[in-house]
């Protein structure tokens, strides 16, 4: 499966944070899914024909946070196999822990990150998940 | 003290004992002496009458014989011439048998030469003219001359009688008289002797053991009296003293009595008033307060205590504290086998731990509890529970552990904002800058980038200082974390051109730490060490053992630190005065932290610095590795 652009659904609930991500996502040539809750990004992932290739996801979400995201995530077959970064303010250790051992690739404290260091990462993954 | 008037003559028990002893001994002498003298005096009476009476015996025998001579010398002038010559050879016999009488006396008595008292000489020369006398006599007679013509003879022959009795009786007389004056002289003596014997058989059998008994009844008095008194003081009663007016070994034991009744008292004071504050202090500490016995049971309870664990108008008194209060781990009761009060009784040493107990009424609470053991000597005697409710303390704990973060997350919130979109400004993302634009928009993210590490600081302080940090130690290889951190730093040596020397130990074991907590105090000496150098400086790391330590030392010939103000390196929020001029970015937070976690880790840390000349920053782990702690964060997150 390849694909000329690959697209990134970023799970963000704050505005102007999800209006940074996305322009910059779209500067370095990649297409994004703009969700600002948790359910509306569910919403989209069951209305999409074709997956996107990571999802960004913000651990604290207005309407769920991370843990119950990624269990929804884990309930399909076909979600379940899209990388997922969590990009979020808060890193205690038991969170890390627990949303690695629900699959997730990566977890980044967003302050300590440029965004182009983020894509950077978030290439990488999908180059990681096509090699497959 | 004696009063004056009482004043006593200091004589010891022991000096009283002697003189008594030589007394004794000197009256015994004296009885035994003047017997003996008394015998001797007798001895001496009775030899000198042996002696004497015979010589006056013979004297008298003397008398007798001269008077008998005499008799015998008349009656043969007197006879008348008609008597028949057998008459008067008869007499003549007689004469010359009272003659030959007469000196058998002086050869039997040759001792009488020898006293002169007798004028022996005198008789015998009176005796031996008075026998020539006589013989001179006869023989005229006996040639018939007319008595009228030796009438003169005869005469003078009973004069010269007169006078040798006269001599006779002088001598007895004499005799007597010396008798006399040794007979009074020996009664006076024996009289003296007998009285002196008598007296001191007397003193040494009846008036000496009369004083001994005074003398023993007298010390047993005293001791008797010591030992009530002394009783007294055993009992408790220490306001009195003892009186004494002995001023011997007794009175010295009662004077040392005194001054023991009299420390004792001191102590005894001192020891209420440590009491009384002991307990002032007991029931006014906020804290509850538990004492046992070494068998773990209850001496003493404070109010708080009983108010903390439920257990006011409850006798608990000698009753075991792990039967008592029940406390929960985790909602389990623990086991009294399990209990720290328990494991502090065997292993003598302090321990503290948190536990939840059930009130009767309301949510179950926290209680901290803090035992100690009661060392006497070096043998337990019990221990002492310091109870603290800390349920409140752990609700604000929490609810600031949960106000950091959420102050973290909202401020992190913001600030990506700015990063990311000054970021995006700098990297042309809205179009190409005016130079002045660029340099406005690169200093946005500077400074948010400076906001963002100082919001770490702080909560890593406050997790720090809230002691929910969690250590978790693992077997580390020194080397390869410093390794490792020099090679994140990398680029920032580069671009100041520092020349980088590293060394470590060569065979350093692994070490139990937290490869997190150590990686953080590396990271911010060197940090430090490359901020505060100017371009081309050198640094040198050197980690080594020493003795139960390893010892980091991270060294830079760079800024220094000013003499004044090198004691407050460690404060928070503290930046040299050279280093803000130099290097605007930094928090001064770095080495309050890392201070911190090097002693939460049972090491020190320590510098040396000179302004201009560099410094050099030491720091000491154990090599027992540190401490396993279940907390609730870690740094960074």
């Amino acid at each position: 499966m390849s694909k000329q652009t690959p697209t990134v659904m970023i799970v963000e609930d704050e505005t102007l944070l999800l209006q940074a991500i996305t322009k910059k996502l779209k500067l370095s040539g990649i297409d994004v899914l703009s969700c600002a809750s948790g359910q509306q990004a569910l919403d989209y992932l069951e209305s999409l024909d074709e997956m996107p290739d990571a999802i960004w996801l913000d651990y604290y979400l207005k309407d769920m946070n991370g843990l119950s995201f990624m269990e929804e995530l884990k309930k399909n077959k076909q979600w379940a196999t899209i990388p997922v970064v969590v990009v979020s303010n808060s890193a205690s250790s038991e969170k890390v822990h627990n949303m690695l051992a629900l699959g997730v690739k990566k977890y980044i404290l967003k302050a300590e990150y440029r965004l182009d260091e983020i894509i950077a990462i978030i290439r990488e993954l999908i180059a990681d998940k096509q090699e497959e | 003290m004696m009063p004056g008037g009482n004043r006593q003559l200091h004589i010891s028990l022991r000096t009283r004992l002697s003189i008594f002893a030589v007394v004794l001994i000197i009256a015994t002498v004296a009885s035994f002496v003047s017997f003996q003298m008394l015998r001797r005096t007798y001895d001496q009476l009775s030899r000198t009458l042996g002696q004497d009476v015979p010589q006056l015996i013979a004297v008298q025998e003397i008398r007798w014989r001269t008077d008998a001579l005499r008799y015998a010398v008349n009656g043969y002038l007197l006879m008348p011439a008609s008597a028949a010559s057998s008459q008067q050879a008869a007499q003549k016999r007689t004469i010359d048998t009272s003659i030959q009488d007469l000196m058998a006396v002086e050869t039997r008595h040759p001792e009488l030469a020898h006293d002169p008292l007798w004028q022996f000489a005198a008789i015998k020369e009176r005796t031996t003219t008075f026998i020539g006398k006589a013989n001179e006599t006869v023989r005229l007679r006996s040639q018939n001359i007319a008595p009228a013509n030796f009438a003169a003879q005869t005469q003078q022959f009973n004069a010269d009688f007169t006078a040798l009795d006269g001599t006779l009786q002088s001598a007895i007389d004499a005799k007597a008289g010396q008798f006399n004056t040794l007979q009074s002289s020996t009664r006076e003596q024996s009289r003296r002797l007998t009285f002196l014997a008598v007296g001191s058989s007397i003193f040494a059998a009846v008036i000496l053991p009369v004083v001994g008994l005074l003398l023993l009844l007298s010390v047993s008095r005293s001791l008797r009296q010591l030992r009530e008194e002394a009783g007294r003081f055993a009992n408790g009663d220490l306001s009195r003293r003892i009186v004494t007016r002995d001023n011997d070994e007794v009175g010295q034991l009662a004077t040392t009595f005194n001054q023991m009744a009299e420390r004792l008292k001191t102590s005894y004071q001192r020891l209420a008033l440590e009491n009384s504050r002991d307990e002032v202090l007991f029931e006014s500490m906020g804290e509850g307060l538990i004492a046992t016995d070494k068998a773990g049971k209850i001496t003493l309870i404070n109010d708080n205590a009983r108010a903390i664990l439920d257990l006011i108008g409850t006798d608990v008194d000698d009753q075991p504290v792990t039967k008592v209060v029940n406390l929960y781990d985790n909602e389990k009761l623990v086991h009294a086998d399990k209990r720290i009060e328990h494991h502090v009784l065997h292993t003598k040493k302090p321990q503290a731990s948190i536990f939840s107990f059930h009130k009767k009424e309301g949510k179950p609470i926290m209680v901290n509890l803090d035992v100690n053991p009661i060392m006497v000597g070096g043998e337990l005697s019990g221990i002492v529970m310091v109870i603290r409710d800390v349920t409140h303390e752990r609700e604000v704990d929490r609810m600031k552990t949960e106000f950091i973060s959420l102050a973290s997350h909202q401020l992190r919130t913001p600030l990506s904002a700015i990063k990311w979109f000054s970021e995006m400004l700098v990297s042309g993302d809205a179009g190409k800058l005016k130079p002045e634009q660029l340099d406005f928009a690169q200093n946005i993210y500077t400074s948010s980038e400076r906001m963002i590490e100082l919001v770490n600081s702080l909560l890593n302080i406050s997790r720090i200082e809230s002691g929910r940090i969690i250590i978790d130690p693992r077997p580390t290889d020194l080397s390869e974390l410093v390794k490792g951190i020099i090679n994140d730093l990398g680029p920032k040596i580069e671009e100041k051109q520092h020349t980088l020397v590293v060394s470590v130990h060569k065979n350093l074991q692994k070490i139990n730490l937290d490869p997190h907590l150590v990686g953080q105090v590396y990271l911010n000496l060197l940090t430090n060490a490359i901020k505060y150098t100017p371009k081309g400086g050198e640094i040198s790391v050197f980690v080594s053992r020493k003795g139960d330590q390893v010892v980091s030392q991270i060294t830079d010939n760079g800024y220094g630190i000013p003499k004044a103000q090198q004691d407050k390196v460690f404060q928070k929020f503290f930046r040299a005065e050279n280093a803000v001029k130099v290097e605007t970015d930094g928090t001064g937070l770095g080495l309050y932290l890392i201070k911190a976690v090097v002693e939460s880790s049972g090491g020190k840390i320590w510098f040396e610095s000179a302004e201009g000349k560099g410094t050099t920053f030491w720091f000491s782990l154990p090599l027992s590795g540190m401490k396993a702690k279940a907390g609730e964060v870690t740094l960074d997150a």
